[in-house]
């Protein structure tokens, strides 16, 4: 059987082409690099979020308690703390918690930050941009509590933004991965885990 | 080589090139992705956002200020009094060359960037302002009154030589069609 170059190059582009493709589509996740230490983290909610949102925020680490990996987030309680990413001030205090600030028309929703010793994450919290409206009812033009905090969870656990706007991106326009770093107003889709986002926690943590 | 001969090579092919790329691509995609190892870097203060998705009419009428401008330095005032050793906090000055939204005699603008590493970089959320670099941005105010970039790096659109934005999908296009949709925007929410 004779084949020409021509076929043989051909076949390889195809091949490599294709490749490609699955390639991209099978790993739609990053990892940062970082982890926590054992299979659990502590957190805090501010007291001053209404018991609703508390509920909703629950409902999100439960989420993702549920994707298949050992890892759990243990939520603790309430707290005074408020930690505010969005201050120049704002530092480490060996808590994990999730606060509020007005920070104004950022265009966040929510910030989330980490401490860490080298790659072994130590602390994670999130701070709510109350500048903006939230819901756990799916008002019209208001950001939903649950999808906001399922996606912070996932920086918790040390997955890194499916950018829509410029990083390489993996969202593509379906915007299904819980991952992907932009919301609208009433969105829900991001309160339950794509594959694509149970598979970075089961890499990093195991089952 | 036959007809039929030729099909079912092909299929095989592909088959073999779909299953090869399922099992192992993501053994090949962290080649190319990087990820963020902040460790290499002298100090990081690292930060994930959640943004409001880009989107013209949104952020056209989100923002505080939009301009078009070249970034003429950057001042890093990490390290200094009051601000923590993990806090990084930076001005980007631009000079303005056309206001779309905002002062119309705005000439000058000072960006507060907050979060990233020390030196050149940023990692995935925070936005990247390099002196040289010409720019629209789309310009939001924090709680304090400073001049942010909204939504992080969503609100950066860089433009090349040849007059092209890129960024934010929804905003890469030649710069005079991004601008006439801005205008669009901002006079349909006069309107309304």
């Amino acid at each position: 059987m004779r084949i020409s170059y021509f076929r043989i190059l051909s076949l390889v582009s195809l091949h490599l082409l294709i490749f490609s493709l699955s390639a991209t589509l099978a790993s739609a996740y990053i990892y940062s690099g970082y982890k926590w230490s054992g299979t659990s983290a502590s957190y805090r909610i501010n007291s001053a979020f209404a018991a609703s949102f508390i509920t909703a925020m629950k409902s999100a680490d439960a989420t993702w308690d549920a994707a298949g990996s050992k890892f759990r987030l243990n939520y603790s309680g309430t707290t005074s703390r408020n930690p505010n990413i969005y201050s120049s001030s704002y530092t480490a205090d060996g808590y994990s918690d999730i606060g509020y600030s007005n920070a104004g028309s950022t265009f966040t929703l929510a910030l989330t930050w980490g401490a860490s010793s080298g790659t072994i994450m130590s602390e994670r919290d999130t701070t709510f941009n109350t500048y903006y409206n939230f819901t756990t009812t799916g008002a019209a033009g208001k950001y939903d509590v649950q999808d906001v905090m399922t996606h912070e969870f996932g920086h918790w656990l040390n997955l890194i933004d499916l950018s829509s706007s410029g990083y390489p991106s993996f969202c593509g326009f379906s915007m299904e991965d819980t991952l992907c770093d932009s919301i609208g107003p009433e969105e829900t889709r991001k309160r339950s885990l794509s594959t694509d986002d149970k598979n970075g926690i089961i890499s990093i943590y195991g089952t | 080589m036959k007809a039929t001969t030729k099909k079912i090579f092909l299929s095989f092919t592909v088959l073999a090139a779909l299953t090869t790329g399922g099992l192992f691509g993501r053994s090949f995609i962290s080649w190319f992705i990087p990820t963020t190892n902040p460790t290499n870097h002298i100090i990081s203060d690292s930060i994930d956002a959640v943004i409001i998705t880009p989107d013209i009419k949104v952020y056209s009428e989100g923002s505080s200020a939009i301009i078009v401008g070249t970034v003429k330095e950057v001042v890093d005032h990490s390290n200094k009094t009051g601000i923590p050793s993990t806090r990084i906090v930076k001005d980007a000055h631009v000079d303005i060359s056309e206001v779309l939204k905002g002062d119309p005699s705005m000439t000058t603008v000072s960006v507060y960037l907050l979060g990233g590493f020390t030196g050149s970089d940023a990692p995935e959320d925070e936005v990247l302002l390099q002196p040289g670099e010409k720019v629209l941005l789309f310009l939001g105010k924090d709680s304090e009154g400073n001049y942010v970039v909204a939504g992080q790096s969503a609100g950066k659109c860089l433009i090349d030589k040849d007059g092209n934005v890129t960024g934010a999908p929804v905003f890469t296009m030649p710069l005079a069609l991004l601008e006439t949709k801005i205008r669009e925007a901002l006079a349909s929410s006069v309107q309304s």
